[in-house]
């Protein structure tokens, strides 16, 4: 990987691998006017941003608000009503160095799974998931569990980890896929404060340096981990630094009733009803 | 002693009965794993239901060849799993419900047909509780024929299944086929409910899908393992079942259910971690 050119290779189609380059400087991902309506009613309204190769860009707003429905059209997941997204340069579709980390409710976890093959599914991208995986995959995947410190736990089952250590493999599994686009749904709810503390700082010294998109609840850790913010609600209500989207009025904009701003001396405290279940579009 | 274990075996229609059972039982086992680990078990009881309508209109139309009532069974089946998906979007039902539906209205419709034959209790029986001493060479031939596609299928796409399953999200970012292995998935089930149809009957089909790949997750810690497992755990049920039949004199279906579900108590009791009778 180190100094190659990003290439995204594509499913074979009739036995030939096409690849899918990216566009040299495009930006890692563009997102225009884009429009998701479910029965006719909008959960994305216009949305448009751009981020560049290596930014990391935290998604808040409340439940509701968009924040899976957005990553999952960025993955290629969901085809949207209206608008694109461009992933350096091309649309999701073609692209598997696109990541994106379920919510933790969305896999079960009673599946006859150790950490390491969850890991090695990332491996199954390029074409190669009709074979078995060969010593060179092996090798990436037992780096990616090293790269998040879980080499111990490779052979446990998945049912055993904890949220935190769930997290770290499905992050191993984005590193064994090469992602140059991570999308991570909420990966910090249920989790402690230390655990909390050891994922965001994994987080951000990702190897590899990728661009990352997580959906967040806690204002606080996204202003103090991410350098961009994205405040959600349909619409685009904030986009830009920490200081610049987190004021009283965009907040409650987004918010609305559920925001409660409190003024001290320190500064404004924001409380919010921060409470998790998954968004309404969220489940599947 | 050898005897006792070769003596059954000395008839021509045992034997092939030995092979019927077995064949249920490795398909069955490999299919089943999906079953299981999706939660598709009321899916797969539905669909053992559903073939009633298609042996009924080959029963009726083929006057006794019982080779036709496969295609038609596979047909009525594979129908089935599709109509149960359509209607489960399109009228936005709860999946069970849309299942529920389409298994009532496949399996009157089936019964109803089979009461214009004459004599039809027991050809109705021999349906739902299989025949499998009675199976003939051409009807092992096909069953052979489509088990060997079935099982062949799964070992080749095992790792798509296996990823549309666990996380579908995944196997869309790593642009897997999804929609088309999910259909194929169906199908496969379809044709392994035709596969158990001569040999446990529809009653007992979900027996099949559903004991051997348990006894594989109590006993086995990797879905490779659970699927050597619950094969073996098949084709086990399926030659002692055959076993228990003869020397204890009872329906031979039945039979291999029931050393099914013996093997799964075994594993019950043995299984390292989930094992009810070793709780740490």
């Amino acid at each position: 990987m180190n100094g190659a050119q990003p290439v995204c290779a594509r499913a074979p189609r009739r036995g030939r691998v096409e690849h899918l380059r990216h566009v040299p400087g495009a930006p890692a991902l563009e997102v225009r006017e884009l429009t998701v309506c479910y029965r006719g009613v909008p959960a994305l309204d216009a949305v448009s941003l751009s981020l560049a190769p290596g930014e990391r860009l935290a998604v808040l707003g409340p439940n509701g608000a968009g924040k899976s429905t957005l990553l999952k059209v960025i993955a290629g997941v969901l085809v949207p009503t209206a608008g694109e997204v461009r992933v350096y340069g091309q649309g999701p579709e073609g692209h598997t160095c696109i990541a994106y980390l379920p919510q933790r409710s969305g896999v079960d976890w009673t599946y006859p799974l150790t950490v390491a093959d969850v890991v090695a599914m990332g491996r199954l991208g390029r074409g190669s998931w009709l074979r078995r995986l060969g010593a060179a995959d092996r090798a990436r995947v037992r780096d990616a569990l090293d790269q998040v410190g879980l080499a111990d736990l490779a052979r446990r089952p998945i049912g055993e980890l904890s949220g935190g250590q769930a997290q770290r493999m499905f992050i191993a599994r984005a590193l064994a896929q090469e992602a140059e686009l991570v999308l991570m749904d909420e990966p910090l709810a249920g989790l402690d404060v230390p655990a909390q503390r050891d994922l965001l700082a994994l987080i951000k010294g990702l190897p590899g340096n990728p661009t990352v998109v997580v959906a967040l609840h806690e204002l606080v850790i996204a202003r103090d981990h991410f350098p961009r913010i994205l405040l959600l609600r349909q619409k685009v209500v904030g986009l830009g630094s920490p200081a610049d989207v987190f004021t009283p009025d965009r907040l409650r904009e987004a918010y609305g009733e559920s925001v409660e701003l409190v003024e001290t001396p320190q500064g404004t405290v924001v409380v919010t009803d921060s409470c998790c279940g998954p968004d309404p579009e969220g489940g599947r | 002693m050898i005897a006792f274990f070769t003596e059954p075996f000395a008839f021509p229609f045992m034997l092939r009965a030995l092979g019927a059972a077995t064949l249920t039982g490795v398909v069955c086992g490999l299919v089943g794993v999906y079953v299981v680990l999706r939660g598709m078990a009321f899916f797969g009881d539905a669909l053992a239901h559903s073939v009633l309508p298609g042996v009924a209109v080959g029963y009726l139309v083929g006057r006794g060849s019982r080779t036709v009532v496969f295609g038609w069974a596979l047909g009525s089946a594979a129908a089935a799993s599709l109509a149960m998906g359509a209607l489960a979007r399109r009228a936005k039902l709860k999946e069970d419900t849309a299942i529920g539906i389409v298994f009532v209205s496949m399996f009157a419709l089936g019964i109803a047909l089979i009461s214009t034959a004459r004599g039809y209790a027991v050809d109705l029986a021999h349906f739902l509780f299989g025949n499998v001493l009675g199976v003939s060479p051409l009807q092992l031939q096909l069953v052979a024929a489509l088990g060997g596609f079935v099982g062949l299928t799964v070992l080749v796409l095992q790792r798509g299944f296996l990823l549309i399953s666990f996380d579908p999200g995944l196997a869309h970012t790593l642009r897997l086929p999804v929609r088309f292995l999910h259909n194929l998935l169906l199908l496969l089930l379809a044709a392994t409910v035709v596969v158990c149809l001569q040999s446990v009957g529809i009653a007992l089909t979900l027996a099949m899908l559903v004991l051997p790949p348990s006894t594989g997750y109590l006993l086995a810690r990797r879905v490779a393992g659970m699927m050597v497992v619950s094969v073996l755990a098949g084709a086990l049920s399926g030659v002692f079942g055959l076993y228990l039949s003869y020397y204890a004199r009872i329906a031979a279906g039945p039979a291999v259910v029931l050393v099914g579900v013996g093997l799964f108590l075994l594993a019950l009791a043995v299984s390292p971690r989930r094992g009810a009778l070793l709780v740490r």
